[in-house]
């Protein structure tokens, strides 16, 4: 009887702490909001910290903050992988209580970020995204590479270098080595490349495509595979990520094909530019990562002083070759480390 | 007189691999004309070696009874390390062994904290996979490594005598855990102790010895492959080794290690190891759509674990 007493009254106590930190957030909340003087505070949330690509995005967003000092307070958050989904929506959900004026987010889920999204949006908070696109109309505006534009740029270099080397394209065969299944900026690259190559010469064979679990071991292997299989009539291999292209970029230096198998691939790592340099991979696209955080959080400034802002903007890719690899400008692109100010 | 039978009933677990192994080979060889040429055995064999020398380590854990979910970051430990060291000018062999070194005693925490913590091997190794990413992406700032010197980097394409050179450091582990398991009091302890802590402990076994070395074992090895892949690759990568655990342990566990602890053996793995790499590249060549192929992965794991279970009690 005594016990059932004594527990009874800690459930008491926890009900009463619980309900009165309901009331306290509650009212707490009633009074916040974004504040909307400057310097603004500004959250960018990427998908991932374990990628160089994720990193560039965040040196673009903190030169903004460190040229813009009244202007803007960058704060940087993110997972430690893109698998983490769930982790990142806590993220968020962390952030909006913090109550900054803008959000600038590469959401990795275009529907798991929603409802906290459209939440923030109610409250007054301006909402960029970028990279990815969420299933709301509650944004501000949208930054983007158009992926399947991407990958159509990469089948028209493919079939120039294929023309350059002499190499014939009558009943020979072309693979696809993606990443990742299931991600959709990789699938429209790959949908984008296969269009396109198939435009370009009619009745190429193409390999069913090959997932590496973005690991650069596997695309190895993957690739190695693909040249035992199908031989010489294996002409072309387009690899749509980084890792996904190192590996590769690797099986072709070491078998010395560089002029019988034409590889174009996406993005960039400093593996990707030795391939380029070197002749194992022809032509990269590369995104602007820096471009889409410097321009994520001026975005956000325009949203918060109230301007209105387009719903989409391209933020284009590059064309790295080995003719270009070297320029000034190819080396902010590449490495945008170089173009770091803090 | 137990360890006897145990050995006995091993034997024949090997021999059904053996036999799937040989049967798949054969079959492959016949379905594409690309299988059993040169090229290829020695692309199967590289493929294979870097996971096989993992599954190794695993397999002296798993016989003692624990996990080891904190390879794969090892591996990733180890690769940044001896690039970092490499690019900043430090000599090849003081670079390797501070590679090595750094893993061991990563997987000799692990045991230390398993042993006087008393915490499961499971949670302590999942802790230390974790702990062990953040301090790559630390060290790296979460980006590859590159410009590694080519004296390096030429270590893992050679071929001698025809194999890749990353075969033949795979059969130096193969040799020397095949001896420690079989031919030493140490190994014959990590057995008594995966089957019953508390007789071991009774009948005089250093269990805290048995424990640490186990773990170190696998950081060692780790450390080894991550080498060799950082080698292979070029390059000082941060997500090096992301998933290789599961890899590693579907190795081991179809080569009939049992998770409980107490049984498994080196051949065993190296046929485990070998099967999940000769479905991947059979599939490849065949042409298999890849989901299929994981599928066909999935099932094996399964399956074969099912199908010793049964001939165990059969037997018993």
């Amino acid at each position: 009887m005594k016990k059932l007493g004594k527990s009874a009254l800690v459930v008491l106590l926890l009900l009463a702490i619980v309900v009165s930190g309901l009331f306290a957030q509650g009212a707490k909340e009633a009074q916040t909001g974004p504040k909307g003087v400057k310097p603004y505070n500004i959250a960018v949330i990427i998908k991932a910290t374990d990628s160089d690509f994720w990193q560039y995005l965040l040196v673009g967003a903190n030169n903004y903050a460190v040229e813009h000092p009244d202007l803007v307070k960058v704060t940087t958050y993110g997972p430690p992988s893109e698998a983490d989904i769930d982790q990142q929506v806590s993220i968020l959900e962390n952030v909006i209580s913090t109550n900054p004026d803008g959000i600038v987010i590469a959401s990795t889920s275009s529907d798991a970020t929603v409802p906290a999204l459209e939440m923030a949006y109610d409250k007054g908070i301006k909402i960029i995204t970028v990279d990815n696109r969420v299933n709301t109309p509650k944004v501000h505006s949208f930054l983007a590479t158009d992926n399947t534009y991407g990958g159509s740029l990469a089948a028209e270099k493919m079939f120039e270098y294929l023309k350059k080397n002499n190499i014939a394209t009558a009943g020979k065969k072309i693979a696809v080595v993606s990443a990742m299944a299931g991600v959709q900026v990789l699938t429209d690259r790959d949908n984008g490349f296969i269009t396109r190559i198939k435009q370009l010469i009619p009745g190429i064979e193409i390999i069913p495509t090959r997932y590496v679990d973005n690991d650069i071991i596997k695309a190895l292997s993957t690739t190695e595979d693909l040249i035992t299989t199908y031989g010489r009539d294996l002409i072309g291999i387009f690899a749509d990520n980084n890792h996904s292209a190192d590996g590769v970029a690797r099986a072709i230096t070491e078998q010395n094909l560089h002029n019988r198998i034409i590889v174009t691939a996406y993005d960039s790592d400093p593996e990707e530019v030795a391939a380029i340099k070197s002749g194992a991979i022809k032509a990269i696209m590369v995104q602007d990562p820096y471009g889409m955080g410097y321009k994520g959080v001026d975005s956000a400034v325009k949203a918060i002083e109230g301007a209105t802002l387009p719903a989409y903007v391209d933020t284009g890719v590059v064309i790295v070759e080995q003719h270009n690899v070297n320029d000034p400008a190819s080396q902010g692109i590449l490495d945008p480390f170089t173009l770091k100010k803090y | 007189m137990k360890l006897l039978s145990n050995k006995h009933r091993f034997r024949i677990a090997e021999g059904n691999l053996l036999v799937i192994v040989v049967v798949l080979m054969v079959i492959l060889s016949f379905a594409t004309k690309n299988f059993f040429t040169a090229n290829n055995m020695r692309n199967l064999v590289r493929q294979t070696s870097v996971n096989g020398i993992i599954a190794l380590g695993m397999t002296f854990v798993i016989i003692s009874g624990g996990i080891d979910l904190s390879v794969g970051s090892v591996v990733g430990v180890s690769s940044i390390v001896v690039s970092k060291l490499l690019v900043s000018g430090v000599g090849i062999l003081p670079a390797l062994l501070i590679a090595v070194l750094v893993s061991t005693t990563l997987g000799l925490l692990n045991g230390w904290i398993i042993h006087y913590g008393k915490v499961p091997p499971f949670i302590a190794t999942l802790g230390m996979m974790q702990a062990a990413r953040g301090i790559v992406m630390l060290l790296s700032n979460a980006r590859m490594i590159a410009g590694l010197p080519k004296s390096f980097t030429a270590f893992a394409q050679k071929v001698i005598i025809g194999f890749p050179s990353l075969f033949f450091v795979w059969l130096v582990v193969i040799l020397i855990t095949f001896i420690l398991t079989t031919k030493t009091v140490f190994g014959r302890n990590i057995f008594a102790y995966g089957s019953n802590v508390e007789a071991a402990r009774l009948s005089g076994i250093n269990t805290a010895k048995v424990t640490l070395s186990v773990y170190a074992m696998s950081g060692l090895l780790s450390g080894i492959a991550g080498i060799l892949m950082t080698s292979r690759l070029g390059n000082g990568i941060p997500t090096a080794g992301q998933g290789y655990e599961m890899d590693a342990i579907a190795s081991a566990v179809v080569g009939g290690a049992s998770l409980s602890g107490g049984s498994g053996t080196i051949l065993g793995t190296v046929l485990g190891a070998l099967l999940i790499s000769l479905i991947q590249n059979g599939g490849n060549l065949l042409g298999i759509n890849a989901f299929i192929l994981q599928i066909i992965v999935g099932v094996l794991i399964v399956g074969s674990v099912w199908i010793d279970q049964k001939r165990k009690n059969v037997k018993s």
